[in-house]
C-alpha cells in the first residue's frame, strides 16, 4: 500500500471577478478511487491543478498524509499526474520519459533500471524502451504516461481525463487496465472526467461538482440512487422529471399531486427535503426511466399517458410517453428488450408505475 | 485485449511529406513556378555569372583564387569576418533567447508589446540603427560624456571604429533574427511538458533545462544559422562603426568591385565566402541533428 490521505479543506479559487471553485473540502482514504465528475466548466480541472500545485488557491488548504502541501511546489508535493494530452516528452525515449522523475529524485543508475523495467511490466509495454512517444499508438502513449506517473510510487495520483483522447473500445479497456494497476499499487487516485460512465466504472466514491462547488459525494450507488439535488439526478444517468406540488395528509406524510386527479405516494429516502417540504410548495418529481414500468390505465396509482414513440435500441427498448399531467412532460420508459408488452399505437392510452421508494422529490427551484 | 492494445494507431505516424501531398504535383509546379522563375533570373544567373567571372579571364585562370590563399591579408579577412560572425551570434543567442523566453511567457497582451518592440526594432532601417551607434559611441558621443562627468574615466575612450563597436552594433541589428525563431518555438511548447516535469519532481529551473530548452532547439537552430548567415555578408554596419582594423570580406569586395574596380577577384571573393557559408550552415545542421527526432512538437 503507497496511498495517502488526501485531504481538501474550504478550498477557493477566484481569478479576478470569477470563482472557479467554491468551498470545496473533502477527505480521501489511503488507497481511495475518487472521481471528480462535473460538465466542462464545473471547476473540476481547477481543483486538480490546486492539488498539483500549479495553481495557488485563494483561500483554504490541501494536505497529503497529514502534511499541510497547500504553499508547496509541485516537485515538492511527491504526486504522480496523467495529462488529457499524456504530456510525454517528445524528445525523450519511452525508457527516458519513465526514468525521468527517478533521475529527478536522484536514484542511482540500476535502480533506475530496475524499477523502469518493473512498471514498463505493469503497463505491459516491455521492448518499447527505444521508441519515440510519436512512434507509439494512443493507447501505448496513455499507459507511458501512467507508468511514468506511478514509477515513483507516489501516495497520491492526479488524472485529467487520462482517457479522453481515445476511442470509445480502447477507453474502456484502459479503464479496467487503470482500475487493475491502481488496485495493485494501491494508490491513492483522483481522477478528472466529465464521462459519467467512466467515473461509476472506475470509482470508490465520485465527487459531482457544478458551477465551482461539491454538489454531491458519495459512492456510485449513492449518486445514481440517491441524488441530492436535480443536477445530480439529471447530470448521471437519465432521469425523468415532472412538475408538482407537496400536499400532507393527516399524518404529516408528503404526497405530490401532479394534476387534479393523480398524487403519487413519493417515500424515497434520497429526498431528504421530502420531510421539509411545506404544504402546497412546488416541486419536481423524478423518475428513472428503467424504474417506469406500465399499468393499466385505469388502475388508482397509475399515471395515465399516451405513448409518442416506441424506440428499439438493443440491449432495452426506450417508450416515450406524454403524461396527461401539469406541462404535459413526456418521460421515458425503459423497459428489457424481451418484454411482452406492446407493441403499442401511437397515441394508445397507457399508465405508468412506479415503486414509492423509486420517486425522487426535489423542491423546485424559486422561480 | 492484448491486440487491441498493442494496435497502432495511425493517425499518430507521421506521413513523410504530408503537407505537399495535399496538392497534385503540377498544381505545386504551377504554385512554386514564379518564385522559380525569379529566383532564377535574379539570382541563380548572376551567380552563375559570378563565378564564371572569378573563374575565366577569359580563359580558364585560377590567379584571382591563388591571390587570396597566398596573400595572408585577405586570409585574415576572412578569417576576422567568421570571427565577428560568430561573436554576434553567440552575442545574439545570450541576449536574444531570454527575450523570447519572456515574450513566450507573458499574457497576451504584454507579449503582443514585446513582440511590437522587437518588430519595430526589425522595420527600422539599419542605416538608421547604425548612424544611432556612432551617436552614442564616438569620442564626443554619449557613452563617453556620461562616463567622463561620472567621474570614471579621465579622458574619453575610443569607442568606435573598432571591432567591439562593429559586434555590438551588429548585435543590435540581427537581434530580431534570433529572437523570432526563438520565440515561434518556445510558444508551440505545451505548458503541459513543463508542468509534467514539475510534478514528476524537477525544479523549476531543471524543468527548463531537461525540457523547455531541449525542445526550443529546433528555433535556437534557426536563429542561429540566420543571424550567422546574415553576419558574414554585413556590409553597411561594419562599414560605419568599423575602422582600417575591421575591414571584412563585405566590405573588402564592394572595395575592389567598386574602387579598384577588379571584377575577377571580387567576383572570387564572393564566390569564396559562398561556399564558405554553405559549408557552415551544414555544419551546424549536423551538429544540430539531435533536433530532428522531435521536429515536429504538437
Amino acid at each position: 500500500m503507497i496511498g495517502e490521505t488526501l485531504t481538501l479543506q474550504s478550498l477557493s479559487k477566484r481569478f479576478g471577478r470569477t470563482v472557479a471553485v467554491e468551498d470545496v473540502s473533502f477527505n480521501i482514504a489511503p488507497g481511495e478511487f475518487v472521481s471528480v465528475l462535473g460538465p466542462s466548466g464545473s471547476g473540476k480541472t481547477t481543483l486538480l491543478t490546486m492539488i498539483a500545485g500549479f495553481e495557488a488557491p485563494s483561500s483554504g488548504q490541501i494536505s497529503i498524509g497529514g502534511r499541510d502541501v497547500t504553499a508547496a511546489a509541485p516537485n515538492r508535493r511527491n504526486i504522480g499526474m496523467v495529462f488529457q494530452k499524456y504530456a510525454l516528452f517528445p524528445h525523450m525515449t519511452v525508457h527516458q520519459n519513465v526514468a525521468f522523475p527517478l533521475r529527478m529524485r536522484r536514484f542511482d543508475r540500476p535502480a533506475i533500471k530496475d524499477r523502469v523495467r518493473r512498471i514498463l511490466d505493469l503497463v505491459q509495454l516491455v521492448g518499447f524502451d527505444d521508441r519515440y512517444p510519436n512512434q507509439l499508438s494512443g493507447g501505448q502513449q496513455q499507459r507511458v504516461a501512467v507508468a511514468r506517473a506511478l514509477v515513483c510510487e507516489p501516495p497520491v495520483l492526479l488524472m485529467d481525463e487520462p482517457l479522453g483522447a481515445l476511442d470509445k473500445n480502447l477507453r474502456e479497456a484502459m479503464q479496467l487496465e487503470i482500475k487493475r494497476i491502481q488496485s495493485k499499487l494501491g494508490a491513492t487516485v483522483v481522477y478528472v472526467t466529465h464521462d459519467q460512465d467512466e467515473a461509476m466504472t472506475l470509482s470508490d466514491r465520485v465527487a459531482v461538482m457544478s458551477g465551482g462547488t461539491l454538489v454531491q459525494l458519495g459512492s456510485p450507488v449513492e449518486i445514481y440512487h440517491r441524488p441530492q439535488s436535480p443536477f445530480v439526478a439529471q447530470f448521471v444517468g437519465k432521469m425523468n422529471f415532472v412538475d408538482g406540488e407537496c400536499q400532507r395528509d393527516e399524518a404529516g406524510t408528503c404526497h405530490i399531486r401532479i394534476s387534479d386527479s393523480i398524487t403519487v405516494a413519493a417515500s424515497s429516502p434520497s429526498s431528504d427535503g421530502a420531510d421539509r417540504l411545506q404544504q402546497g410548495q412546488r416541486v419536481k418529481l423524478a423518475v428513472r426511466p428503467e424504474s417506469l414500468s406500465f399499468a393499466q390505465p385505469d388502475s388508482a396509482t397509475a399515471i395515465p399517458g399516451h405513448i409518442d414513440a416506441e424506440i428499439f435500441v438493443g440491449a432495452f427498448r426506450l417508450y416515450l410517453v406524454r403524461l396527461a399531467t401539469i406541462g404535459q412532460p413526456i418521460v421515458q420508459i425503459q423497459l428489457p428488450a424481451s418484454t411482452s408488452v406492446g407493441p403499442f399505437r401511437r397515441g394508445e392510452s397507457v399508465g405508468l408505475h412506479a415503486a414509492k421508494e423509486d420517486f425522487h422529490v426535489f423542491a423546485a427551484p424559486e422561480a | 485485449m492484448a491486440s487491441v492494445l498493442s494496435r497502432p494507431n495511425d493517425q499518430s505516424f507521421r506521413r513523410p511529406g504530408g503537407s505537399a501531398s495535399r496538392y497534385s504535383r503540377p498544381l505545386s509546379l504551377a504554385l512554386i513556378a514564379p518564385l522559380l522563375l525569379l529566383l532564377s533570373i535574379g539570382f541563380l544567373y548572376p551567380i552563375g555569372l559570378l563565378i564564371k567571372l572569378s573563374l575565366f579571364t577569359p580563359e580558364l585562370d585560377l590567379s584571382s583564387y591563388r591571390k587570396i590563399i597566398e596573400q595572408p591579408i585577405y586570409l585574415s579577412v576572412m578569417a576576422r569576418t567568421f570571427k565577428i560572425a560568430l561573436f554576434v551570434t553567440i552575442a545574439s543567442f545570450l541576449l536574444g533567447y531570454p527575450v523570447a523566453l519572456a515574450m513566450a511567457s507573458l499574457k497576451r497582451r504584454l507579449a503582443a508589446a514585446a513582440a511590437a518592440a522587437v518588430f519595430i526594432a526589425l522595420w527600422s532601417p539599419v542605416l538608421v540603427r547604425s548612424y544611432a551607434w556612432i551617436v552614442l559611441l564616438q569620442r564626443n558621443g554619449v557613452a563617453n560624456n556620461a562616463m567622463t562627468e561620472l567621474g570614471m574615466v579621465e579622458a574619453p575612450l575610443k569607442l568606435i571604429y573598432n571591432e567591439g563597436a562593429v559586434i555590438v552594433a551588429m548585435t543590435h541589428v540581427l537581434l530580431p533574427f534570433m529572437i523570432l525563431p526563438i520565440f515561434a518555438a518556445l510558444r508551440s511548447i505545451p505548458q503541459e511538458y513543463v508542468c509534467a516535469a514539475r510534478t514528476l519532481g524537477a525544479g523549476a529551473s531543471t524543468a527548463f533545462l531537461r525540457v523547455t530548452l531541449p525542445l526550443s532547439l529546433p528555433g535556437v537552430f534557426a536563429g542561429c544559422v540566420m543571424c550567422f548567415i546574415l553576419a558574414l555578408g554585413f556590409y553597411i554596419t561594419p562599414a560605419l562603426v568599423g575602422g582600417p582594423g575591421t575591414l571584412i570580406v563585405a566590405t573588402l569586395i564592394g572595395q575592389q568591385a567598386t574602387v579598384l574596380l577588379d571584377w575577377p577577384f571580387a567576383a572570387a571573393l564572393s564566390t569564396t565566402l559562398l561556399i564558405a557559408t554553405l559549408t557552415m550552415v551544414l555544419v551546424f545542421r549536423q551538429a544540430f541533428s539531435i533536433s530532428k527526432g522531435f521536429a515536429s512538437v504538437d
